[in-house]
């Protein structure tokens, strides 16, 4: 009795949910991978841990372009910056790591950071201020080293050091420096209590943007994602990034009011770093910072900036996560557990799309391995623990899936790691019951609204073989567990 | 006249929340679990006590396992605005064994507290704010009580 009970239950939800709020062709999001190994010099290594990219779906991969490693030290005689066959310029590391990406069918982002010495500017203190590479880099001299990446990457250019191995892939993502808002990556922040990273900054944007798009007019240029946190003090080595982002787009104050503005800032792609302190539905504490549940904070001030002509080209900008992690224990003792490592992987991609956001990069796609000092240092957020086996967070990347309750509904969000048909199931004493049937568009997202029974149970969405990780769903929010 | 008093209360208490703090103000630091580089990604919150060197393993599992919040109703503070994060905020560096309290430091000032270049802190006036806010609040509840203010 008690069995047919159950079973005239399952059945009438099935019912309930057979035209399923379904949103017709949500917005996709592209997923990316970082990781030291793509840049590394040895081959071997990153022709696998790229194949384990892809094996993990990842549409992306980050690859850092140390400007100051593909330039001469000094340059010679008849140096031309702006050309991508100088022989003064190494690219062989970025040249390998490109051809992996797309043999691969991976796109490549170039993120561009570190001038070489003869590209930063006058006045340089010691080191122990300003990093290498870090100390003004040069607006013009950065617009001629974009010029020559950007021409190299074209998708016809074919090395004459190398003519034989045919031309190089082509590049579409070019991101100009990462955390500027941070003295680790931009000097000077401040002088005399006046923020004047943010102009600097613009004249670098705007060179790189002009180069690159006169080289490859089909190329869109990222702003360098920004670190989620900063400090409210004049002085700090750590700008909040709302304060960057104001005086960057030429807008002061929470009012965003527009300041006089004679070369605004030029870009395609709007990018941030929300890494994230708590959990990914938790917000930074501060206004002024932007973690992976306050990207609003980021499009409104991009949006005034547009509205404004404050951010050229006119036209929506598209926004990018560049950097998201949580450490896990294993390996590190002071990280997340892996289930609940796994989960925050799902629901900080679920928040960060529901805010617009386009793209997600996850750092790093196999942890490091400790450092001097233990694990304080080195990033073992990895989806692959050192050794090459899969954490739960693996899964969660391919396959990710969230449960959401909410008022009189369970959302249900996630990306199937093809389009076509999958189905959406609960968990019974029996065994999965099927919940929903659906199917994926090619942007393989999907999202749909059902009324659902009080009180808790388990959800997981299948595509054939393949499952996602359950998610409980409960008041509150649900996710993999 | 003590529902007033109540109300007079609440009122400067949360005006003294929405203060400025000066640019010497000391902070905390919460950074991300297991965190890798806890010398840049770690968030500063406003505080009374003197500054504190990060750490990161500690904070992370006060914070994400040991939540005095729950999500749900963080959320639902978070959504009523300012007031509601000063809420929050408060209630969970103030809680019994909340991050916050374990080392005796006061409870973190709310969001609306970090200072912004557009919206100078007070420096200096702080203190004389305090003051003449409590000293304002008092004054109004004690002429309410002797009938000078009515509704």
């Amino acid at each position: 009795m008690k069995l047919a009970a159950r079973a005239f239950a399952l059945v009438a939800l099935a019912l309930a949910v057979q035209a399923p709020g379904a949103v017709a062709a949500p917005r996709g999001l592209e997923l990316g991978l970082a990781d030291s190994a793509f840049n590394g010099a040895d081959a071997a290594l990153r022709d696998e841990w790229m194949t384990r990219a892809r094996e993990a779906r990842a549409d992306l991969v980050l690859l850092g372009v140390a400007w100051s490693s593909i330039a001469p030290k000094v340059p010679p005689a008849g140096f031309d910056p702006a050309d991508p066959a100088d022989p003064a310029y190494d690219w062989e590391t970025l040249d390998g790591a490109v051809r992996a990406a797309a043999a691969r069918g991976l796109e490549p982002v170039l993120d561009v950071n570190f001038a070489p010495r003869w590209a930063e500017g006058p006045n340089r203190p010691g080191t122990a201020v300003a990093p290498p590479g870090t100390w003004l880099p040069q607006p013009a001299e950065l617009g001629s080293f974009s010029r020559a990446l950007a021409a190299r990457y074209t998708g016809v250019f074919a090395d004459p050091a190398d003519p034989g191995a045919g031309p190089l892939p082509g590049v579409r993502y070019f991101q100009v420096w990462a955390e500027q808002n941070l003295s680790v990556h931009l000097n000077p922040l401040w002088e005399g209590g006046r923020l004047v990273g943010p102009q600097h900054y613009r004249a670098m944007l705007n060179a790189a943007y002009a180069a690159v798009h006169a080289a490859n007019p089909g190329a869109r240029v990222i702003v360098g994602g920004l670190a989620p946190y900063g400090d409210a003090v004049a002085g700090g080595s750590r700008v909040p990034p709302v304060w960057f982002w104001r005086a960057l787009l030429c807008l002061r104050g929470p009012e965003l009011r527009p300041l006089a503005c004679p070369e605004p800032a030029r870009f395609d792609v709007a990018a941030h770093n929300p890494i994230n302190v708590w959990a990914p539905s938790r917000g930074a504490v501060s206004p002024l910072d932007v973690s992976t549940p306050d990207i609003g904070r980021l499009t409104s001030i991009v949006r005034r900036a547009v509205a404004t002509g404050r951010a050229l080209p006119a036209g929506p900008k598209k926004i990018f996560a560049m950097e998201e992690w949580w450490d896990s224990s294993p390996p590190d003792s002071g990280g997340l557990p892996l289930r609940r490592h796994a989960r925050f992987l799902a629901e900080s991609l679920y928040e960060l799309w529901r805010q617009g956001v386009s793209a997600v990069v996850w750092w790093y796609l196999r942890d490091q391995a400790p450092g001097a000092a233990g694990y304080g240092a080195t990033q073992q957020s990895g989806l692959f623990f050192r050794d090459g086996v899969a954490k739960p967070a693996y899964r969660a990347f391919g396959f990710p899936f969230v449960a959401r309750r909410g008022r009189g509904e369970v959302l249900l969000w996630g990306k199937a790691p093809a389009a076509g048909r999958l189905v959406l199931e609960r968990r019974t004493r029996h065994g999965w019951a099927p919940l929903v049937h659906m199917a994926a568009g090619p942007r393989r997202v999907f999202l749909v609204r059902i009324d659902a029974p009080e009180g808790a149970f388990r959800a997981r969405a299948r595509q054939g073989r393949l499952a996602s990780l359950p998610a409980r769903v409960a008041a509150g929010m649900g996710g993999p567990s | 006249m003590r529902r007033g008093m109540r109300k007079t209360t609440t009122l400067a208490l949360l005006l003294v929340l929405a203060m400025p703090l000066p640019a010497g103000a000391a902070v905390r630091v919460v950074a991300p679990p297991g965190n890798s580089e806890a010398d840049q990604y770690y968030q500063t919150l406003p505080g009374a006590t003197g500054p504190r060197a990060p750490d990161s393993a500690k904070e992370t599992r006060d914070a994400v396992r040991d939540g005095v919040l729950s999500e749900a109703t963080e959320r639902a503070l978070r959504e009523r605005g300012p007031e509601g994060l000063a809420v929050a905020t408060v209630v969970a560096k103030t809680a019994p064994g909340a991050a916050g309290d374990r080392d005796g430091s006061q409870a973190a000032a709310p969001a609306s507290g970090v200072r912004v270049p557009d919206d100078q802190g007070l420096g200096a006036l702080f203190p004389l704010v305090l003051v003449f806010t409590a000293a304002g609040a008092i004054a109004f509840a004690a002429a309410r009580w002797r009938g000078f203010v009515t509704r």
